[in-house]
């Protein structure tokens, strides 16, 4: 019997070949794209379960909250937390830290200047356990020349796995590998290098940060400090008590700003809103979107099934007649369906084994698709698969075998108008989702572009960033250069607004103003021009005074003067006097407020230098920059970056996000098209008696053809009804994450409804001409 | 062999009420070949498809083999159909997709035939037709006369002791009709009863009783002699 039904099953297929292959296709991307984001998802939720005891370990999270503006959150500590930690808290077990430094390593011939290294507290990998493949990985950190190497990294330098024992060069001292580890699933751990060095050695970043004793008039973030809890301990009273300990450290604290410490839990890292903005919404979307491109699979697989079943009404009859039961059209129907699920599915499973490896370089590894190792998603596709082929076997195997024969065999049970009215709704859904998906797509881009280039109120054009200290000689050499316009020395705060300072306001109430120090060719350099008053100059000696201030609009506003004008000449502060206004701008992130900002002249941090390149020679420039620096006496090769690039960086996770949707709008695309086509396909050949009457009445090729162009084009604009709004709502919500942000503008609406028109039409249009242009005579005589 | 008293039966629409037979009342022995003639829209296919459990009467009573089949359920009317019955449609109504001996093959299928004595019988009564060379053909390729004797072939396959045909000669040439009715008679020479739909006079005197049927009623009943 089951024989006969895969004889029969495959009898329809090969004589509905097209059919088949449009069902099969449609249901396989369907498949294949939402087990894909089924695993781009479970990658970003699985971060750090790779680590045997992730349930119990804990990373201190620093939070910055200054008074009146939203928190910094910032993923590394102090480094006198863990102390302090072990301390005063009995609850904690085990604690450790990791500082990584950008340091020469060498093994031989195989050198590189800047590789990061993480220099380690000796009991690290209690703590965390990483797969060992060579070596004892808890002893490996205890004397001060011990080394841990990933597989990765051992190859790299000694271009084979096990080297414990060898010597490699860290920071030009000998030290020896001790365990070679697993190398790291680069997308699902906060750990960004394969190299971690005992802390203990003397010229450690580490041993260099213990050594020195600090003031408690500042602190820095420096390092990764994991921690385990007792058993039965609560991490609630730690969290409690870590203002004291901040206090302990940063004993100089202003009361207008406050900072604490954040236990977070190994697998919630990533999750965590505060390190990584937006992540929640875009696991969310990540999910919408599968899930929306799988049900615009099953839709068309339901639609094309349930058509073409009504031409089966005569099998169901000849089949009842001739004494099948009820039962057993159902498991016919409802197995032949189930079977092309599973075709479909197999066919879907092998794109994701083809597409994995790219999709997990594009968006940074971590991704994996065994179903030997993930019975629960075995068990889902299966259940999954079995729904899907019983919803779309449904009709003839519950509706058809339902009538009695002699009403099937007269051809009096063709298709039910609600089956009809499923059909349009499912269409409208289906193009919907392609209108929803296009927008999407577009304002994710738009924002992007918005925040990399209008939003910033600069012009980054040309401009270079070195890490470096601004030393005179240095500076000297640097503007020498042909290709350098101009040279600034300013503070890496530009960038992070990560330095913080009190500012004490008339009537004694004290605000808190990001604080960035600058020189007299710092805004020049980026095009910018004075809203009030002027920049620094030296003409005016400004170096020699340090009360002197520069403030953006949000300080005017802040520190409550009236306009940028009247804000000139007042004193600020406990020290502070306003020489100038400076528009606000912003090359840090977007999804944070420009807060109220302070700039110096010089003094303090200047940890950066900022150059403006001419235009042409740009490779010459960049090498005598390297010869400069150099010359002025660095030992260590020198970081740069291009500012334009570094911003785009910044929102290299929108980037993706909007490749992403592109990509799943594109797969929406291709299979609303192949939807519409199947549906045309069989719409137009049950009219073809309908057509030939119209012909025989007068009806032209053209008039046929617009009849039919248009009853396919009206789903496509009903569906517009139903995108609109939804997509509105949704891409506000999204867009609310950004505090400067593009406005929803209707243009790019109507295009994707136009957009989604041109390809329902294209889609069809091929059958529409067949069937207008088909003789009248033939088409009756067809029918 | 069955035997059917006072049976009804009325289509209705949300408008329309027809009436398409109307207390119908006659007894069918063994082996009898009967013909049903009338008028198009007289009852003949209405009365032939509840004959045939492709339909239920409204009212009225349908005993076959001394069963009487009113209030039988669905399973049970389908197990009679199957074990009992074969069908002639005058559309031949074969399935498309299906190659002929897979068209053949369904009623036995659903007999609880075994594969081989299924295969052995379809090819056997697809020799009788002389069909055996069209075995692995779609109903497509093949002419109207030759579809029509696969659905022939398809109904008395199963031995049925009771063949309904529906106009099986409707849509053929004289040729290919005679050919058909040659297998309907020799079907009746076998023992089987069968009940036949026709507008034609000279087929309906191959069969040995013909009713005559008039505006959903049984007009007349006529006994030819053997």
């Amino acid at each position: 019997m089951i024989g006969n039904y895969w004889k029969s099953a495959w009898a329809h297929a090969s004589s509905n070949r097209l059919f088949a292959a449009i069902n099969t296709a449609g249901l396989a991307i369907g498949v294949a794209t939402s087990v894909l984001m089924f695993v781009i998802v479970r990658a970003d939720l699985t971060h750090n379960d790779f680590l045997p005891n992730y349930r119990n370990t804990y990373l201190a999270v620093t939070a910055i909250i200054p008074s009146g503006h939203p928190t910094d959150y910032k993923l590394r500590s102090n480094h006198q937390v863990a102390g302090l930690f072990k301390a005063h808290f009995g609850e904690i077990a085990a604690i450790t830290r990791l500082v990584m430094e950008p340091i020469s390593v060498r093994n031989g011939d195989v050198l590189t200047k800047q590789e990061l290294v993480y220099w380690t507290d000796p009991d690290a990998f209690q703590i965390l356990d990483l797969p060992t493949l060579h070596g004892n990985l808890r002893l490996a950190l205890l004397r001060p020349d011990g080394v841990v190497l990933t597989r990765g990294m051992a190859i790299k330098y000694f271009n084979e796995e096990d080297v414990v024992g060898r010597r490699i060069e860290i920071g030009g001292e000998p030290m020896t590998v001790n365990a070679v580890i697993r190398d790291l699933p680069s997308h699902r751990t906060e750990l960004e290098t394969g190299i971690f060095a005992s802390g203990r050695a003397s010229h450690s970043e580490l041993a260099r940060l213990d050594a020195t004793p600090s003031d408690g008039s500042g602190f820095t973030v420096t390092a990764l400090t994991y921690f385990q809890l007792a058993p039965g301990a609560s991490v609630a009273s730690i969290e409690a008590q870590a203002p004291a300990v901040m206090d302990a450290i940063w004993k100089a604290r202003p009361p207008s700003m406050k900072v604490t410490l954040i236990p977070l839990r190994l697998d919630k890292i990533h999750l965590f809103e505060g390190l990584n903005p937006g992540v929640r919404t875009r696991i969310a979307f990540s999910v919408l979107i599968g899930a929306l491109v799988l049900f615009l699979a099953c839709v068309n697989f339901v639609n094309l099934s349930t058509a073409r079943s009504t031409r089966r009404a005569i099998e169901v009859g000849v089949r009842k007649a001739t004494g099948a039961s009820r039962a057993q059209l159902v498991l016919q129907f409802v197995g032949e369906s189930v079977l092309y699920v599973v075709v479909a599915s197999i066919f879907g499973l092998a794109l994701v084994e083809l597409m994995l490896p790219q999709v997990d370089a594009f968006l940074g590894g971590g991704m994996y698709f065994e179903l030997g190792r993930d019975p629960r998603m075995l068990v889902t596709l299966g259940a999954a698969g079995l729904a899907l082929g019983v919803v779309a076997g449904a009709y003839p195997a519950f509706v058809l075998s339902g009538f009695r024969p002699a009403t099937v065999l007269r051809g009096l049970i063709i298709a039910p108008e609600s089956a009809s009215i499923l059909r349009r709704v499912l269409v409208v859904l289906q193009f919907a989702i392609l209108i929803g998906l296009t927008i999407a797509a577009a304002v994710i881009y738009r924002q992007r572009e918005f925040a990399a280039t209008d939003a910033l109120r600069v012009n980054t054009d040309q401009v270079l960033a070195l890490e470096a200290e601004c030393r005179p000689a240095l500076m000297n050499e640097l503007r020498a250069i042909g290709g350098v316009r101009a040279a600034a020395c300013t503070s890496s705060d530009l960038f992070t607004a990560g330095s913080f300072g009190p500012v004490n306001l008339e009537g004694g109430t004290a605000v808190t103003a990001s604080i960035v120090n600058v020189d007299s060719a710092s805004f020049d350099i980026y095009g910018i021009r004075p809203r009030a008053g002027r920049f620094f100059s030296l003409d005016h000696g400004d170096a020699a005074f340090p009360q002197r201030w520069v403030i953006n609009e949000t300080a005017v506003r802040t520190f409550g003067f009236e306009s940028p004008e009247a804000a000139l000449g007042q004193a600020v502060g406990p020290f502070g006097e306003v020489i100038g206004v400076v528009e606000d701008f912003s090359l840090g992130s977007l999804r944070k407020q420009i807060l109220p900002t302070v700039y110096k002249y010089g003094g303090g941090r200047s940890d950066q230098i900022h150059l403006k390149l001419a235009g042409q020679q740009i490779p010459e420039a960049l090498h005598a920059i390297d010869v400069a620096w150099r010359k002025a006496g660095a030992d260590q090769p020198l970081t740069r970056f291009f500012v334009d690039e570094h911003i785009r960086n910044l929102y290299a996770a929108e980037l993706k996000q909007a490749q992403v949707f592109t990509l799943f709008a594109g797969v929406a695309v291709l299979l609303a098209c192949l939807g519409l086509f199947g549906l045309s396909a069989f719409t137009t050949e049950r009219r073809v008696r309908e057509i030939g009457l119209r012909k025989a009445m007068g009806a032209s090729s053209g008039e046929i053809m617009r009849l039919l162009l248009w009853q396919f084009a009206q789903p496509v604009l009903w569906s517009s009804l139903v995108a609109w709004p939804v997509v509105g709502w949704l891409m506000n919500r999204w867009l609310e994450g950004f505090a400067y942000r593009i406005n929803l503008e209707m243009w790019v609406f109507a295009a994707a409804t136009a957009f989604a028109t041109v390809v329902a039409l294209l889609t069809v249009a091929t059958h529409c001409y067949l069937v207008a242009r088909a003789r009248p005579a033939a088409a009756l005589k067809a029918a | 062999m069955l035997k059917v008293e006072g049976i009804s039966k009325t289509y209705r629409t949300s408008e329309v009420e027809t009436r398409a037979i109307h207390d119908i009342s006659f007894e069918i022995r063994k082996g009898e070949f009967v013909a049903i003639m009338g008028p198009s829209g007289c009852g003949k296919s209405t009365l032939l498809n509840i004959l045939g459990l492709l339909d239920q009467a409204d009212s009225g009573n349908y005993w076959l083999d001394g069963a009487n089949l009113t209030g039988m359920s669905e399973k049970e009317l389908t197990n009679l159909r199957r074990r009992s019955m074969g069908f002639i449609f005058q559309n031949f109504n074969l399935i498309d997709d299906l190659t002929v001996e897979a068209n053949v093959e369904v009623g036995l299928m659903y007999r609880g035939v075994g594969t081989a004595r299924r295969r052995k019988l379809v090819k056997d009564a697809l020799e009788k037709v002389g069909l055996s060379h069209r075995a692995r053909h779609l109903p497509k390729q093949l002419s109207g006369g030759q579809q029509q004797r696969v659905a022939v072939t398809r109904a008395l396959v199963s031995e049925p002791q009771l063949v309904l045909a529906d106009e099986p000669t409707g849509n053929l040439d004289t040729a290919n009709g005679e050919a058909i009715m040659g297998l309907l008679g020799g079907l009746v020479e076998a023992g089987t009863t069968v009940i036949m739909v026709t507008h034609s006079q000279a087929h309906a005197a191959a069969a040995n009783r013909t009713f005559y049927m008039l505006d959903g009623r049984l007009v007349s009943d006529t006994l030819l002699a053997a």
